[in-house]
């Protein structure tokens, strides 16, 4: 009987780590291309010079719920070149969190810099007017914000540059991994040029495993904090960037047409947004990351690179260790490719929970071309930009990465 | 005693074996990630128009170098008959005149690219990338490292190991030697790129080591042809991840006994309603969207494009839900109010119509015709500027579609 028993207990201690195992599907990393259940937004901007449309989808039948996070990593004192970022004028690393809701394939979208508010009155469709963006985002939206109400989506504070994240949740707040939600932004440039730029929203996939409280755990495996191992699919190990060579010419801008008595020329350069996939936002304390960068040009030749960022970080590549390893000086040729590894700062103090070292980013170019009339002496420079999403390799990173929620905002306590 | 506690042992192990096998793991297309094929879904040129596409390709592996087999499919649509025979009337099917008619075309050209370890590429699809000869240095149009040196040997220059053979025998480092990438056949041109890691004697090869973008850029400088304007739109290659190598010329997608990951079940698009007026504050620009489709079945050999009926379920900010169908065949880059034929400003996918600014289109290719076919594709988002006097300006972004589900039935790639 005694034997038994202890079999039996063999075999339920068996299925629960055969299922442990399963619950976590191999080489689970980020995603682009589909539905995940926490979506990461790294570049959002509302600044006075770019304005960000955000676009979530719940893409099953069911209504799902999210409970979101704008990060505001803007400077305290913005816009001022006499102080610069530094320990006078450190980022400001806040948080605003909201709650949507979305119906069944419901599609919705807003406008960082206004938000999305319930109408007083029900909004009109865009089948009997036409959208005027002034009202986007206030109680008297028209077509702008015609749809079911998503919830209330604040507006972001002036000059917000940072990041937004969604985490999918039940119906009282709990997180789950139902991977529900893809996302789309939109940057547009206030400049009267309307260039856009867009990219899609980095997503992790859920897993069974979610004990549905306030500490997610990202990748890694069992511990004191994640007694079920990795609640979601953990960050990429390496991101590969294949960018241009900072001030390298534009080649199809180079061999265009120029007008005659002109001097044309161009100019091409890229910036990175990476945020880090550990978020504590109960204890708001952001770890610090270095990033490693291996920078590969078309001769195979190769470089090396490091900086640090906690938070949120974008920088131009050129701003990178004193801006020389970027560049066609160094490089040579038109397109680079670098591979980014991301570890703990030395100088990491963050001890609520033990941090990740996972980062997510964004990389966007930046294509400029002048035309100079010789004979008036006069220039037109044209401007534009484009946003990718960046390659990982498929292997995970080992840690778990942490996205604290503040107690009381989700999670069974 | 000794041997119950082994057999308890032994099935507990089963147990735990049997219960974390039973969780398939899906092997899904991305294009965030290094793959055997990656598939470039729009490439353009039109010299006349100022329009040209860059493409990167990159090998991603640290030490080993990659050879990749390209095909260019060439979608342009030419007038047969008539006094305009052969000319290119893709989305001008009126110049076919004097009784001549627009006949939609598929063709490929191929060539092969070798790319050392860690190496990054680019070209303009409009010159391609050659070897220009000992008498030219590095150019945009010219290969980076076009012929190796003989390791025991620095100054002398090899294409292949054997070239170093007999003196001073030993290996040739790694170069592009063998690279030849040909401009598009045509100018103007409209198709998709397609590029399949092969080993060294042609077959296709499980080698998930590249990785690629495209950046389709408009450029005007002249003022005396039109407003002074410059565009780049940008997006990652489609990646199609190798699963087993099987030598031979037709490569199997997903199904049963898959070669490479399977194509997706459903494209899921994001977008804004045609007409929309874009809501930031300041802009009033109108917003377009353009759908970019390639077939995931294509008979490279025989000529013979993909084709697939694909069904669109449409749905706005009120959960309504419209739909329509097309056909796909080959090559299609729409704007959304002209899919399902009529006017646009009737269109499900107009604003006036759906009733909302966005809206998510879940697309499900529905494989038919001669060679049935999954799709793969991506967006493009126009934003036109409120006119100023005549002039109007056109930015765009491009953005990869998302993808669900994995279809049943496999789809093949059949090459030369």
């Amino acid at each position: 009987m005694r034997r038994q028993r202890g079999l039996v207990r063999l075999m339920g201690l068996a299925a629960l780590v055969g299922l442990w195992v399963a619950a976590k599907p191999a080489g689970a990393t980020s995603v682009t291309e589909q539905s995940a259940s926490i979506l990461m937004f790294p570049k959002v901007i509302a600044n006075g010079s770019r304005d960000t449309v955000i676009q979530i989808t719940n893409t099953s039948n069911n209504m799902r719920h999210a409970h979101c996070f704008y990060v505001n990593a803007a400077l305290t004192i913005p816009n001022d070149p006499n102080v610069p970022e530094g320990p006078s004028n450190p980022p400001l690393w806040t948080e605003t969190d909201f709650d949507i809701w979305l119906t069944k394939q419901q599609p919705t979208h807003w406008v960082v810099s206004r938000g999305r508010r319930d109408p007083a009155e029900e909004s009109q469709s865009c089948r009997q007017t036409v959208c005027d963006p002034d009202t986007s985002g206030t109680t008297v939206a028209n077509c702008c914000d015609s749809g079911l109400d998503p919830g209330f989506v604040p507006p972001v504070a002036p000059d917000f540059v940072g990041e937004l994240k969604c985490i999918e949740t039940d119906a009282s707040g709990a997180p789950v991994g139902g991977n529900a939600l893809k996302g789309e932004a939109t940057l547009v440039q206030l400049d009267g040029t309307s260039d856009v730029s867009k990219y899609n929203a980095i997503g992790l996939k859920g897993f069974d495993t979610n004990d549905r409280n306030n500490v997610l755990c990202v990748g890694g495996g069992v511990s004191d904090l994640c007694p079920f191992g990795a609640e979601y699919a953990a960050c990429p190990d390496t991101w590969i960037l294949d960018h241009p060579v900072i001030d390298s010419h534009d080649a199809v801008v180079e061999n265009a047409p120029c007008p005659a008595d002109s001097t044309c020329s161009s100019t091409v350069s890229a910036n990175l947004t990476v945020i880090p996939c550990t978020e504590d936002f109960e204890n708001q304390a952001p770890p610090a990351i270095v990033l490693q960068f291996v920078v590969t040009n078309e001769f195979e030749q190769s470089f090396s690179a490091s900086t640090t960022f906690q938070c949120w970080k974008s920088i131009d590549l050129n701003d990178i260790s004193g801006g020389i390893i970027f560049t066609e000086g160094t490089l040579g040729g038109t397109v680079a490719r670098t591979r980014m590894k991301s570890l703990l700062a030395a100088t990491n103090t963050s001890t609520a929970f033990p941090p990740g070292t996972g980062v997510l980013p964004v990389i966007e170019e930046t294509h400029t071309a002048t035309v100079t009339d010789n004979t008036k002496a006069t220039s037109v420079t044209l401007v534009t930009r484009s946003a990718q999403n960046a390659h990982s390799t498929f292997t995970d990173k080992t840690a778990t990465d942490f996205i604290v929620i503040p107690e009381g905002q989700g999670g069974d306590q | 005693m000794g041997q119950v506690r082994w057999a308890g042992w032994t099935m507990a192990i089963a147990t735990a074996l049997a219960i974390s096998g039973a969780q398939t793991v899906r092997a899904d297309i991305a294009s965030d990630k290094p793959a055997s094929i990656v598939i470039y879904p729009k490439v353009a040129v039109d010299s006349v128009n100022g329009v040209d596409t860059v493409i990167r390709l990159t090998n991603v592996n640290e030490a080993a170098p990659i050879q990749v087999h390209c095909f260019y499919l060439d979608a342009n649509s030419h007038c047969q008959g008539g006094d305009q025979d052969g000319m290119i009337c893709t989305g001008n099917p009126r110049l076919c005149t004097q009784g001549g008619t627009c006949q939609a075309g598929w063709s490929e050209t191929d060539f092969r690219i070798v790319m050392t370890p860690k190496q990054p590429i680019d070209w303009r699809a409009s010159q391609g990338l050659a070897d220009a000869g000992s008498a030219s240095g590095p150019g945009d149009d010219n290969l980076p490292i076009a012929s190796g040196v003989c390791v025991r040997n620095q100054f002398k220059r090899c294409g292949t190991d054997a070239d170093c053979s007999p003196f001073p025998g030993g290996a040739c480092t790694p170069s592009n030697a063998g690279t030849r990438i040909p401009p598009v056949p045509e100018d103007s041109f409209v198709g998709e790129l397609k590029c399949i890691a092969i080993d060294a004697n042609g077959d296709p090869v499980k080698q998930n080591d590249l990785k690629g973008e495209a950046l389709v850029e408009t450029v005007n400088l002249d003022p005396g042809t039109g407003p002074q304007d410059f565009d780049v739109a940008s997006y990652n290659a489609i990646g199609v991840q190798g699963i087993a190598d099987h030598p031979g010329n037709e490569l199997t997608l997903g199904g049963d006994n898959p070669e490479y990951n399977g194509c997706p079940n459903f494209l899921i698009l994001d977008h804004f309603f045609d007409d929309a007026i874009d809501p930031v504050p300041g802009t009033n620009d109108t917003i377009a969207t353009n759908l970019v489709l390639v077939p995931c079945s294509e008979d490279l050999l025989r000529q013979i494009p993909g084709q697939a009926t694909v069904q669109y379920l449409v749905y706005n900010e009120f959960e309504q839900r419209f739909s329509t169908s097309n056909t796909v065949k080959c090559f299609e880059d729409i704007q959304l109010c002209q899919i399902g034929g009529g006017q646009c400003k009737r269109s499900i996918f107009n604003v006036a119509v759906a009733g909302t600014l966005t809206g998510q289109t879940r697309l499900q290719p529905i494989g038919s015709g001669a060679l049935p076919s999954g799709l793969l594709g991506i967006a493009v988002e126009y934003h036109t500027t409120p006119p100023t006097g005549t002039t109007t300006f056109v930015r765009s972004a491009a953005f990869n579609l998302q993808m669900s589900g994995a279809r049943d039935n496999p789809d093949t790639i059949t090459i030369p």
